[in-house]
């Protein structure tokens, strides 16, 4: 049986686990793709002081309860990474499914807060300011979705030893959809 | 990757984390000044240069690991410097008090067309500039046709000078932002291109 807990897909070009050089190479898409959209974001926003009013209408409590849950999600992933460094292959599963339970509870906060400004009149076409919020938030959504599914097979797999490294890049991707709410959440909720 | 246990440093970057996270939202709750927010962006800033380096482990990878994510946050940035001018531009030239929900945003403005716009220029611009483009032989105003470089300039830049009016050895250009609308200057530049130059 091939012991995959030793990772054994070094480039001798890099020097550098394979998988993690392509990873830093598509998080830096991301980082183009989400730098363009919040940049589009502020210079609106700069231009629009009167923003801020629709700025109150976000739930504060609920970002800020979701930021709280992201950060110790972020956590959660990096112990399994450690964890699965220490070749400790149940309690990194568990951990990375923490981490999944992480991205739920994120997730059906966020469905509640969508349905709250559906309510209130607030929706897509509202105006710009409500455009860009649920084209940001739902498309960072849509990562927190990839997010927990690309952690939920690796921790399927770790469990096994298989697929360690696996660990380590759904992580990564994981402390990136991190990253982004850590900047969207005073975007749109505390700038009012 | 080490196997020794960095559990507890990991746990300490949380609580920090978390402590930045709530010093934001007392801040956002006391005050919306500029420098309150301005302070709250370089707390996310930190925060995310927090998770980049010691989650990710940023701080642990070669050299040009590290410039990949750095070229990255470059062309964030280059566009932000690169496009923020026009976007200051386009909004001075809307009147102080348009500026509100019901004032159509420059960000909606339609395609220049040729043909408002030569109604307009036939209004306002015909005077100085002249029917040909040529201002008399450049000696009431800028000639278009006399000298290309006029039009080789960007639709930003002449809608400054359209916006802010221009000062120069011929004479002086008054603003017209107080009379035309964007959109009208828009359809002038559209009709500049088309009758007196080619697109740059």
């Amino acid at each position: 049986m091939v012991d995959s807990s030793t990772i054994q897909v070094y480039r001798t070009s890099t020097g550098l686990p394979t998988g993690r050089v392509a990873m830093w190479w598509f998080l830096a898409s991301e980082v183009a793709i989400f730098g363009g959209l919040i940049m589009s974001f502020i210079m609106c926003r700069v231009a629009h002081p009167e923003w801020s009013e629709y700025a109150e209408y976000t739930v504060n409590a609920a970002g800020a309860f979701n930021t709280i849950v992201l950060l110790t999600s972020s956590l959660s992933a990096v112990l399994a990474h450690a964890a699965a460094a220490r070749r400790e292959y149940a309690r990194a599963a568990n951990l990375l499914w923490a981490t999944v339970g992480g991205g739920l509870v994120f997730l059906c906060v966020k469905a509640y807060e969508y349905s709250h400004e559906i309510h209130e009149g607030f929706t897509p076409v509202t105006n710009l300011f409500w455009g860009f919020y649920f084209f940001m938030t739902g498309l960072h959504g849509l990562h927190v979705i990839i997010g927990m599914s690309a952690l939920a097979y690796v921790a399927t797999k770790v469990r096994h030893g298989k697929l360690v490294e696996g660990v380590e890049y759904a992580g990564m991707y994981w402390h990136l959809v991190d990253i982004i709410w850590i900047f969207l959440f005073p975007l749109l909720y505390l700038a009012s | 990757m080490s196997a020794e246990n960095h559990d507890k440093s990991y746990i300490a970057i949380w609580g920090v984390l978390l402590v930045a996270m709530i010093v934001s939202l007392v801040l956002a709750e006391v005050s919306g000044a500029g420098w309150v927010i301005a302070v709250i962006f370089l707390v996310a800033t930190a925060k995310a240069w927090l998770v980049v380096s010691r989650f990710m482990h940023l701080s642990q990878e070669p050299r040009w690991i590290k410039g990949v994510m750095a070229g990255a946050a470059a062309v964030v940035a280059c566009f932000l410097v690169g496009v923020w001018g026009d976007v200051a531009l386009a909004w001075s030239v809307i009147p102080a008090g348009q500026a509100t929900p019901e004032a159509a945003p420059v960000a909606e403005l339609q395609a220049g067309n040729a043909e408002k716009g030569a109604k307009v220029y036939g209004t306002y611009c015909v005077g100085c500039h002249g029917a040909d483009g040529k201002a008399n032989g450049g000696t009431t105003g800028a000639s278009f046709v006399d000298d290309p470089s006029r039009l080789a300039k960007s639709d930003a830049e002449i809608m400054a000078s359209i916006a802010d009016g221009k000062t120069g050895t011929i004479g002086v250009m008054p603003p017209w932002k107080g009379t035309l609308q964007p959109q009208q200057m828009v359809d002038v530049i559209a009709h500049l291109r088309a009758s007196f130059g080619a697109k740059p």
